[in-house]
């Protein structure tokens, strides 16, 4: 009965009507995504081969030069992590690293742990900081202390593939004016929970092809925290990280205005661990989510407006990120409020018909991304396929209200200045600057 | 009539007073011993005053060692400690004389109870500390003492030992492992492994080169630029400017901070938080880490009511005086008189046989060592054993401290081989439960006649332990 009303629904459907009732879908996500996005792979996958002798000659240099790569993990109550990371540190095919581990005031056993794996040589210097000093104050701690021409900055509870560090260094040796590198990031415990299984797919999505095709078209607006690439020098003209919350955000779009490109590379893998319960993933991006207008719109709008330091692709990069993450969302209860008022009585098929829409989408999004993985791909990342059904909830309902909270927050009260993120003596100072 | 006794290194001089006699100090032997009172030194050289208490205290007599010293000199003589008292030497008269002899009095009766103080010997030094510590009857406290090689000293008993050494703390500790003296925690110190030194020199090394130049910085945190950096970096004249963000910073904990500091070697520039301490010593030279040195456990002693009873009466008396309680020995005259009855009883009669057996311990005193505490308690049951494989009519005798003479009355030797079997295999037991090794039980069995020689068969039975 439903089902026929359903057909009889869509085909009754004109063409104004399918735009009037699914233009979020038809004019926004389908181009931004689905057809973006395969186009760019479909492209990616030929340059992927076709530069397979160029990252054999990169290789070649890499193994000949050999520098020094400095590996900087601030964290705070992170001792737990530390040995596996290290752990798979040593196990690297590239073999010249240093390991610099910062601790940022934890109040555990960490300063102990960290001490012992110095002593034994499996941590090159480690700094304890008895005063808790932010993220970004930890990251250039160990910047100090990094003698390497390149800085891999990653997050204390994920760990590295085998191989991570020698691919996500081949860049550099491809393009000179590569200033950073990122490497792609993968949900560790993707069984652990379905919350965790449904992060997996985001990542894949977001993360794998998402930045890939960002990469491809030179707006890539962030180099993850949890795994990115530097060149030291560049980070030393910077002087290091700024206040977060957002640091990774930041220091991207600054070593983008210094005239370096930066690109993601899918095949650098880091595992990190992912929030197993849909509460404690709330509160991870409501904090990542007002760090966007903190510095698309605030620290960074000289990006937006002209000027001598103006760039295309920087302005780009910030506005497909203001425009695809605030726009959107605001569009999305625009949509939300158009169908209660006027096309209520239908509510029930036009529900179904966009839960079918995008589930179509991230299909073709989870295929992209598959592909992207290539040999990379494991069994478990390949059986998440049977939970796609589940993502247009994840995305379109969970993920949205979260951020537009995270928004509307940042946006009336500066919240993030507040935050646990930083010690309160920092967010004061960052509220009065602001920065 | 005791009196005090001055000891002069040479020359002799008048008596300080009437009553008091100067002898030189290679007269020693030939002083009267029962006749001293006290001994008086009086003495500008320091070193002749040592050599003088070390004269008196390192006599084998406990009627010359024992004896209370006093120093005649000015107040402030740091070797006062060493001796019993000191006295202003310009005061010193017949009263002040009075006055120590009833103050040493008890000391005196105290001597007097020792069996045979004059002639007796005594070579133990462990019986010497004991006997020094429980005849003044107060704790021997430890005193911080560059003098000494370990750092501490007690200067009660220390002049009675020939070298500096750990022989005085191994004395003490092995007194009161045997819960003859009982000790009060004091302090700790460390001293080095190799030598037992207490100077040594600690010293903050880089791990890898373990280079000594290293140096200490503090890191500043200027909070608005989140800049992290060392202090010499933020140095700007009397200023101190972010390198970062060029602000100049104002007040610490409200625009900056210093989250830590950290060493920088001057050798091989590695930096590092936490430097290794490597400690030499500077008697032997030795370089190692703080956990490698001993760490020493300094206490003050005092003596048990076992100990005061073991200062008179000996050291190895512990375990006859045990088996005595528990098992009636008999003297060894007596013994020998029994043996002399069942002899001509035997003789006589020719229906029954008597047997002679000699059991000796070997290693029985440093059983005694090992066992520290738990001595009397193994001792008792010992002697259990041997109340088990005697009769009424047995006879036991200790020859000494680890030989044991018995008669076997109305046992053949194949009987008493029986016996002495079980003796032999209750004692292993016994020490296989307490020890980790066992002493060995050496016996001899022979028929009680006319050409039984008791002492030859000793003799026989310590000759065959030798091959
Ligand atoms: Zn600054
Ligand atoms: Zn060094
Ligand atoms: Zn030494």
């Amino acid at each position: 009965m439903y089902i026929e009303n359903l057909i009889q629904f869509i085909s009754d459907l004109t063409y104004w009507q399918v735009i009037a009732y699914f233009w979020p879908f038809f004019i926004i996500d389908m181009c931004r995504y689905v057809l973006l996005d395969s186009f760019l792979v479909i492209s990616y996958l030929p340059k992927w081969k076709r530069e397979k002798p160029l990252r054999a000659l990169a290789r070649k240099q890499l193994f000949h030069e050999r520098p020094l790569v400095s590996i900087v993990v601030p964290g705070k109550n992170e001792g737990k992590h530390i040995p596996r990371l290290c752990l798979s540190l040593t196990n690297q095919t590239y073999k010249e690293i240093e390991i610099i581990v910062v601790d940022d005031g934890s109040d555990d056993d960490t300063s102990n742990i960290c001490r012992e794996l110095e002593a034994k040589g499996r941590i090159t210097t480690f700094i304890s900081n008895q005063v808790r000093g932010g993220k970004a104050s930890a990251a250039n701690t160990a910047l100090q202390y990094a003698n390497g021409e390149f800085v891999l900055h990653i997050d204390a509870d994920s760990f590295l593939a085998k191989d991570s560090i020698e691919t996500i260094l081949l860049p550099f040796f491809m393009d000179k004016k590569i200033g950073a590198v990122g490497g792609d990031v993968r949900v560790a415990n993707v069984d652990e929970s379905l919350t965790t299984s449904m992060q997996a797919i985001e990542y894949m999505k977001t993360i794998s092809t998402g930045r890939t095709v960002l990469s491809m078209l030179g707006i890539l607006r962030i180099i993850a925290g949890a795994h990115g690439m530097f060149r030291k020098e560049v980070l030393d003209r910077l002087q290091g990280w700024d206040v977060g919350p957002g640091l990774d955000g930041d220091i991207t779009l600054k070593i983008r205005k210094l005239g370096y490109r930066v690109v993601h590379e899918p095949h650098a893998i880091c595992y990190t661990n992912a929030p197993s319960t849909l509460q404690k993933l709330a509160r991870q991006r409501y904090r990542w989510d007002r760090s966007l207008i903190r510095f698309r719109v605030r620290k960074h709008s000289d990006l937006l407006k002209p000027s001598a330091s103006f760039n295309f692709s920087n302005f780009i990069s910030s506005a497909d990120n203001l425009f695809f993450n605030l726009l959107l969302d605001i569009k999305w209860w625009i949509y939300i409020t158009q169908i209660l008022i006027f096309q209520a009585s239908m509510l029930e098929y036009i529900f179904v018909i966009n839960f079918c829409l995008y589930l179509f989408a991230n299909l073709v999004e989870f295929s992209v991304a598959s592909l992207i993985f290539g040999h990379t791909a494991r069994r478990r990342e390949k059986r998440l396929l049977f939970l796609i059904p589940l993502m247009p909830l994840y995305t379109g309902l969970f993920i949205r209200i979260v951020r537009t909270y995270a928004y509307l927050m940042e946006f009336l009260h500066r919240t993030s200045y507040n935050d646990r993120w930083n010690p309160w003596k920092v967010s004061k100072i960052a509220k009065r600057e602001k920065l | 009539m005791r009196k005090p006794i001055q000891l002069k290194l040479e020359s002799s001089s008048s008596p300080l007073i009437n009553n008091t006699e100067c002898r030189l100090i290679s007269e020693i032997n030939s002083i009267k011993s029962d006749s001293i009172d006290y001994w008086i030194i009086q003495e500008s050289d320091q070193d002749t005053i040592k050599e003088l208490i070390h004269a008196i205290r390192r006599h084998p007599a406990p009627a010359v060692y024992l004896r209370a010293i006093v120093l005649l000199s000015n107040q402030n003589d740091s070797l006062k400690l060493y001796v019993d008292a000191q006295r202003d030497t310009n005061i010193f008269d017949q009263t002040t004389s009075d006055d120590l002899s009833s103050k040493f009095e008890a000391l005196n009766q105290w001597i007097e109870k020792i069996p045979n103080p004059l002639e007796h010997s005594d070579i133990n030094i462990s019986l010497k500390a004991l006997r020094l510590i429980a005849s003044r009857d107060t704790e021997i406290t430890p005193i911080m003492t560059t003098q000494a090689h370990s750092g501490y000293d007690y200067p009660a008993i220390s002049t009675m030992f020939e070298k500096d050494d750990s022989a005085l703390f191994d004395t003490l500790a092995f007194l009161e492992d045997q819960r003859l003296l009982s000790s009060r925690f004091v302090t700790k110190t460390h001293l080095c492994g190799q030598c037992n030194s207490a100077f040594i020199n600690f010293k903050e090394t880089c791990p890898d080169c373990k280079s000594e130049n290293i140096k200490a910085d503090e890191l500043i945190h200027h909070f608005k630029c989140a800049y992290t950096g060392e202090f010499s970096e933020f140095v700007f004249g009397d200023e101190l400017i972010c390198p970062k963000c060029d602000r100049r910073l104002h007040h610490i904990g409200v625009d900056y901070d210093k989250p830590s500091s950290i060493f920088r070697c001057g050798n091989c520039a590695n930096s590092f938080q936490e430097p290794e301490i490597s400690s030499t010593c500077f008697s032997c030279g030795r370089s190692s880490k703080p956990e490698n040195l001993t760490l020493q456990t300094i206490n003050a002693f005092s003596a048990t009511s076992i100990g005061h009873n073991a200062a008179i009466y000996g050291l190895e008396s512990l375990f006859s005086n045990i088996l005595e309680t528990e098992l009636n020995l008999f003297t060894h005259t007596a013994f020998k008189d029994f043996i002399k009855i069942e002899v001509s009883r035997t003789e006589r009669y020719k229906i029954t046989n008597s047997t002679f057996v000699i059991a000796q311990f070997t290693n029985l005193e440093s059983l005694y060592v090992s066992l520290g505490k738990r001595a009397e308690e193994v001792f008792s049951e010992l002697s259990a054993i041997f109340k088990s494989i005697l009769r009424q009519s047995d006879i036991i005798s200790a020859r000494n401290e680890s030989v044991f003479f018995m008669i076997l009355t109305e046992t053949d030797t194949a009987q008493a081989k029986i016996a002495i079997d079980r003796l032999t295999s209750g004692v292993t037991q016994l020490f296989e439960n307490n020890l980790d090794y066992s002493p060995k039980i050496l016996t001899r069995i022979e028929k009680i006649d006319g050409q039984l020689d008791v002492e030859k068969s000793l003799e026989l039975l310590l000759e065959n332990d030798v091959h």
